[in-house]
Parts: C-alpha cells; structure tokens; sequence
C-alpha cells in the first residue's frame, strides 16, 4: 500500500510534466497557426481590431475615425470604415507596415469612398503620434516626379494621389480614375479643416 | 552529539530498498511512457496535416529553360514566351486541373502595378486551356479585400472573359499543409494549391518596402492565410521556406509595368515604369534574379534569393539557362 501511494506520487507529476515538455516542442506552432488563421481571413473590423489590441485610449481614436466617419460633403463612405492598429497594419498593408511601424504608428483610419461626381478613391489617415513621426513617413515615402503642393505641413501631387501630413497625421488620399483624382484637393481641404 | 540528532534515520532492508527502487522505475517509466502517450494523440478536431505535391516537369532535352519577351503588347510577349518554351502543352497535359495564381494582392488599378497585368493572366488561361485542361482556376489570398481586388485589378473580368473559374478565400477554404522550415513548420494553404495538379505563377515585378522586392519567390506569400506579421519577422527566411514548399510547374513573371518605389502596395503613377517585358521559365530563383535587374538590384541584395540558391531551388546565374530572347 505504501509503495502503491509512493509510486502513485511519482507516476502522476512525472506523466504531467513529460506531456506538457513533449506537447509544448512539437505541437505549439500547429496552435498557434491554426488560431491566426481564424483571425485574419475575415475582413477587418473595428470590432475585430478591438479585440486583438485592447484599447486604453479612445478619444484619439474617435477623432481618428471621425475625419472619415462623419459626413463629408461630396464625398459617400462605399464600405465599411477601417481602424487598424499595429498588428492589424500587416492585414492592410502587408510588407509596408514595419515602414510605419519603426516610425512609431499609433492607428490608421481606412476608407473607401466615391466622389458625388463619380469616381472611386482610397482614404488612408496615418496617426503617427507626433508631428515629427508623422514628417519622418512622409518623407520615407517619397517619389520621383511629384510636385509639391500647399496642403498642410506638407504636401505632394502625384497621378492619382495626393499625399499630406498633418500635426502627427499621415494622410494618403489614392484615386482610380481621373474624375476621383479631380476631387482629391477638396477632400484633403476637408480633412484639414477637420484636424485643425 | 550524537549522529541521530539532526534528523530520522533511513532505515530500510535490503529487501525494502530494492523494491522502493523498482516500484519508483517502474512508475516513472510507465508514467513518462503515457506522457508521450498522450502527447502523440489528435486533440478532437485536429486536422492531418496535407501536402503540396511536387508541379514540376522534365523539360524536353534541349528544351529553351527562360525566355525573355520584349515589345509594346502583354498579349503578344505573353503568347511569345510560351511558344519559345515549347508550348503550353510542354506543361499541361488533357484533363488536368490547373492553379493560376497571379499577384492580386491590392486594391489596384492596373496602371498602378501593384498586381499582375490582367492580360497576361487572360493569355496565360487561353493557353492552359487550349492544352486541354478540364479546370482552370484563378486565386490569391489577397491582402486588402479580395473581390475590391479582383474587380479593381482586372483580374476578374480577366478571368471570366477567359472562362477560368474565380476562387475568392473565404475562412473555410484553407487546409493546413506541412511546410517543414526553421520558420514555418505549418500554413494554411487555400485549397486549390493542394488540389491541383498543375500550378502557373504569375507574379509582377515590383520594389517591396521590406524585402526589397517581390517577384516570383515571395509571390507564394499568395499562398497562405493566417496572421501573416509573422512571417515578415524573417522575411527572407520565410520567402525561402515557402518556395521549398511550392514547386510550380511553370513561372510567367510580369514586367510590363514595375513599381519602382513605395511597394508593395504604391499607388501613385509616378512610382510606376513601363518595362514591357514577360519573362517564362521553370527556375524561379533565375527569374527573380533577372528580375531584380529592372529595380536597379543584383541577385545579392535578396536574402532569400541567396537562401534559394544555397538550398539548390535554382540559380541566379540566370544566363548559364539556356535562355532565349524574343521581341513582339
């Protein structure tokens, strides 16, 4: 009886501690691939964003969403509006994000809209967390053949693109055709006004 | 003092010693036998692991192994290239399933060469169907949405029109395949890939802000769902094991028109500069490392270029190919 308990004693932690070694060498990174995998196949949301990255500050989040959540005048929301946050960045911009990521990102706003004049565009607001954070992106960025316009801080024109900071926001405006293009100066004049 | 003062005496028989230490053996036997055990079963709901079989085919002894495709139309270097390799029916055989799978990673226009020409793959499904295939399938996991991508991109007129079959990923259309890297011992691959028994990459030639540009090898980043900040840890670690685990029948690479600079996404014409240029072949690591030449790159620079080649995948000496030039 004594040696049955002793044996017992021994079996039981040694059983535990083989299976949690042996379990946590080779079966752990299946785990961990198969739970990302839930994660990212799904559009992201701000619901799903949320979660991954719990927040501890929302008021510089609800101005970030608000430059493109409240009603912009010539312009309609197409899809749904887009909060990514450091991890989530890698879901929307792939290999782009460490760029962001190493100039100390905080949150990007993301998107969609149509001119009321037709014509489709890409609304992306950066929010670096400091001006100079935001100026370090923004020339990281830079292109050949832009011409520098008056917009914000600073600003660039492009075919199909006007790129803008702002204060600690990195803003690109992308259009998809020439019509959307037309009304990228209207929408960044908005936006400004909105960051003032 | 005495020596019983400290602490009790240990007092066993010879006989009780022995079977103290057979019995704790035993135990610790039995017990590290049941651990690994338990260790060894499925949890309930766990799936077996699949794998990707090996595309490749023996080309015909002599056989052009690269062609290089200049001239102002996609179509006609696309058409050009197949030819100069023998034909699409050097690749597929009647009644195969074939995976196309080209870059449509963006919310891109064509123009802003974030994703593949869509008249490339357009020609590519021409071809593939003509050598007989009973199924063509069309995919990427794309990084922004996939059907903005598709529609914006072209690709999904591209392949209706061509009567190739759209696969959009969707949560429930991947399996979890065995890699066997240092880095990715497993993905989860969009099933197609698995099912196929042929598979054509299509990937345009653009900079890329981390691994410094994306052309065939890192296309296979297409490949995989799942949280894929992971992979861009070690990029070129990552760009290399997925290409051990892909092994394509046959490599279309896109240098129509080249995002120079803000890849991989860009977005502004002015980053963009027409190449008009389609390279083919069976070597992705010589593609890659000819392709580097439009970025104003030498094979050297890539990381994973120099893994794929240390690894045998191929070479970066691409003129030891037999290669041939061809103009439309």
């Amino acid at each position: 009886m004594k040696n049955a308990l002793f044996a017992l004693l021994v079996a039981i932690p040694t059983a535990l501690i083989t299976w949690i070694v042996a379990r946590g060498a080779y079966e752990r990174p299946l785990g961990e691939c198969q739970a990302a995998a839930k994660t990212t196949n799904v559009a992201p949301t701000n619901e799903v964003t949320a979660k991954a990255e719990p927040e501890v500050e929302s008021d510089p989040d609800e101005r970030l969403s608000d430059f493109v959540e409240k009603p912009l005048e010539g312009f309609t929301i197409t899809d749904e509006v887009v909060l990514y946050g450091r991890s989530g960045l890698f879901e929307y911009i792939n290999g782009g994000a460490p760029l962001y990521i190493d100039r100390n990102f905080r949150k990007l706003v993301a998107a969609e809209m149509k001119s009321n004049g037709g014509g489709d565009l890409t609304c992306d607001i950066y929010d670096m967390r400091t001006p100079s954070d935001a100026k370090s992106i923004f020339d990281a960025e830079n292109s050949t053949n832009v011409t520098t316009a008056n917009f914000g801080d600073a600003a660039r024109t492009g075919s199909l693109s006007l790129v803008f900071r702002k204060g600690q926001y990195y803003v690109k405006l992308t259009a998809y055709d020439t019509k959307a293009e037309a009304t990228l100066p209207n929408l960044a004049r908005v936006l400004l006004t909105r960051m003032e | 003092m005495s020596k019983h003062d400290h602490a009790p005496a240990l007092e066993y028989t010879r006989r009780e010693a022995i079977t103290k230490v057979a019995t704790t053996s035993v135990a610790a036997g039995a017990a590290i036998g049941l651990g690994v055990w338990l260790t060894g079963r499925k949890a309930v709901g766990e799936t077996e692991l699949e794998t990707i079989r090996d595309h490749r085919v023996q080309l015909p002894s002599g056989a052009t192994q690269m062609v290089i495709a200049r001239g102002p139309d996609a179509t006609q270097n696309t058409r050009k290239a197949i030819e100069a390799l023998g034909g699409m029916g050097v690749f597929v055989k009647r009644g195969e399933r074939v995976l196309i799978k080209p870059n449509v990673g963006w919310n891109r226009l064509p123009n802003q060469a974030a994703n593949s020409n869509p008249d490339v793959v357009a020609e590519v499904i021409r071809h593939v169907k003509a050598a007989g295939a009973v199924t063509v399938w069309v995919t990427d996991v794309s990084v922004n949405k996939a059907e903005r991508c598709f529609a914006r991109s072209g690709i999904g007129d591209a392949v209706r029109n061509a009567g190739a079959e759209l696969v959009l990923p969707t949560d429930s259309r991947f399996r979890t395949v065995g890699v066997g890297g240092q880095l990715l011992r497993v993905a989860e691959v969009l099933w197609p890939f698995v099912e196929a028994d042929k598979i054509i990459n299509i990937p345009i030639v653009k900079q890329h802000g981390l691994s410094g540009a994306t052309m065939a090898m890192k296309n296979w980043y297409g490949v995989v769902g799942g949280h894929r900040a992971r992979m861009h840890q070690d990029i070129h670690r990552s760009i290399f094991e997925l290409t051990t685990m892909m092994k394509p029948t046959l490599t279309i690479m896109d240098a129509t028109r080249v995002l120079m600079a803000n890849g991989p996404s860009g977005g502004s014409l002015d980053d963009v500069k027409a190449f008009n240029t389609i390279a083919a072949g069976i070597d992705e690591v010589a593609l890659d490392a000819f392709g580097c030449s439009f970025l104003g790159l030498s094979a050297s620079d890539l990381g994973y270029l120099t893994l794929g080649e240390r690894a045998g995948l191929g070479t970066t000496n691409y003129r030891s190919l037999k290669l041939e030039e061809v103009s439309s």
